[in-house]
């Protein structure tokens, strides 16, 4: 028996893979991006850290004798941290929605699969003017939007260089890079 | 061969050879370690050379062409068949624009292999008319495209009659997949397609 597997996994609130890849094909522009480290940027409730403690080197000093550590924060591979970190983006989704358009509160809800985010509408502007309210609106809940990429060339002139996908970083090339979305090409 | 990653089904006819060597194999009742016989190694060893050319498959990512414009009328259609050794469904995207320009895209396939129970052929084109229900059922929640009307092919008659029929009763093995179809699409949207 093992701590972890006495953690309640919680609602499953992923949104459905081939849901997602499916509404991702239905319009012409499409644009990419993730959540920079999204379980570590949600918090534990601190009833619930001392189920997180472990024991470490101080400094990584393996001659030192191990130290007590408590997990503040969602870490990878705990069963119950898919399920918190999707809430805190849906959270962040419904308490900002009355500041932003439909359409961003509603691609947070349906167009990420977990810190993926994979979207596709009808033209540049309204691509451009999504991007920039999804990072403003994730922001709101601490979350990092990047590493942007799109079809479009547009999309990514509107994006910071620093927010954009390291492949279109600097200068981009007369040919946009194929890039891998959720695992297919 | 698990994998292979293709959630939307588009190389199910692909891997299904495989899948099915490998249901002989259990078949057989070979364990881990014990020596596959040169048939089976042929079969193997040709599905695996013809493996890489996945590489060069290359799908549109758009349901709509460039240009297309507004959609003016928007069809889903599946398409159910089965055979003896595996059955499935696959649906279509067809859409029209304000030209009269008609375009078809794969939307999502699935493939099952027929269980290890024989059963008949009418039983296994039922099964696969229960997957193109599914698959309808999936998209339609999915999808933020209205689509005005799914449509249903198989080129099972008995499929048809068990969906038409009103008043005989049904074995339950019958019985539940034909309510479990007719809770997705009504008798009046499966057609025939003569594959002959």
């Amino acid at each position: 028996m093992s701590l972890n597997s006495q953690f309640l996994q919680g609602p499953d609130l992923t949104n459905n893979l081939v849901g997602v890849l499916t509404r991702f094909h239905e319009e012409p522009i499409a644009m990419m991006a993730d959540i920079e480290g999204m379980f570590h940027q949600v918090r534990v409730s601190p009833k619930d850290c001392d189920a997180l403690c472990f024991l470490w080197w101080p400094e990584n000093d393996l001659n030192e004798d191990p130290v007590e550590y408590q997990m503040l924060i969602h870490l990878f591979g705990a069963t119950s941290s898919p399920s918190c970190a999707n809430f805190g983006l849906r959270q962040t989704a419904d308490n900002n929605q009355v500041m932003f358009s439909e359409e961003a509160v509603r691609t947070i809800r349906h167009n990420f699969y977990v810190d993926d985010c994979l979207k596709s509408v009808k033209d540049e502007t309204k691509a451009i003017s999504l991007v920039s309210e999804l990072c403003a609106l994730l922001s709101k809940g601490g979350f990092r939007l990047t590493k942007w990429i799109s079809n479009s060339r547009k999309v990514i002139e509107s994006v910071p260089t620093s927010e954009r996908a390291v492949s279109v970083k600097d200068h981009l090339l007369d040919q946009l890079p194929y890039e891998r979305a959720l695992g297919t090409r | 061969m698990s994998s292979i990653y293709d959630p939307p089904g588009l190389v199910a006819p692909f891997i299904l050879p495989a899948k099915r060597l490998l249901q002989n194999l259990c078949r057989k009742g070979l364990g881990w370690d014990d020596i596959v016989s040169n048939e089976d190694i042929t079969i193997w060893q040709s599905w695996f050379g013809d493996l890489p050319k996945l590489e060069s498959l290359k799908v549109y990512r758009c349901f709509k062409p460039p240009d297309f414009g507004d959609v003016t009328t928007c069809q889903i259609h599946h398409f159910a068949d089965a055979s003896q050794i595996a059955y499935g469904a696959v649906s279509y995207l067809r859409i029209t624009n304000a030209q009269g320009l008609i375009h078809c895209s794969f939307i999502m396939g699935k493939s099952r292999l027929s269980s290890l129970k024989l059963l008949t052929i009418p039983r296994l084109e039922l099964s696969s008319a229960v997957v193109a229900a599914r698959l309808d059922k999936i998209i339609r929640t999915e999808t933020d495209m209205q689509v005005d009307q799914s449509v249903f092919w198989t080129n099972s008659t008995c499929v048809l009659g068990y969906l038409r029929n009103k008043s005989k009763h049904f074995h339950t093995f019958v019985a539940n997949r034909v309510a479990a179809i007719q809770e997705v699409a009504a008798a009046s949207q499966w057609r025939h397609v003569d594959s002959r």
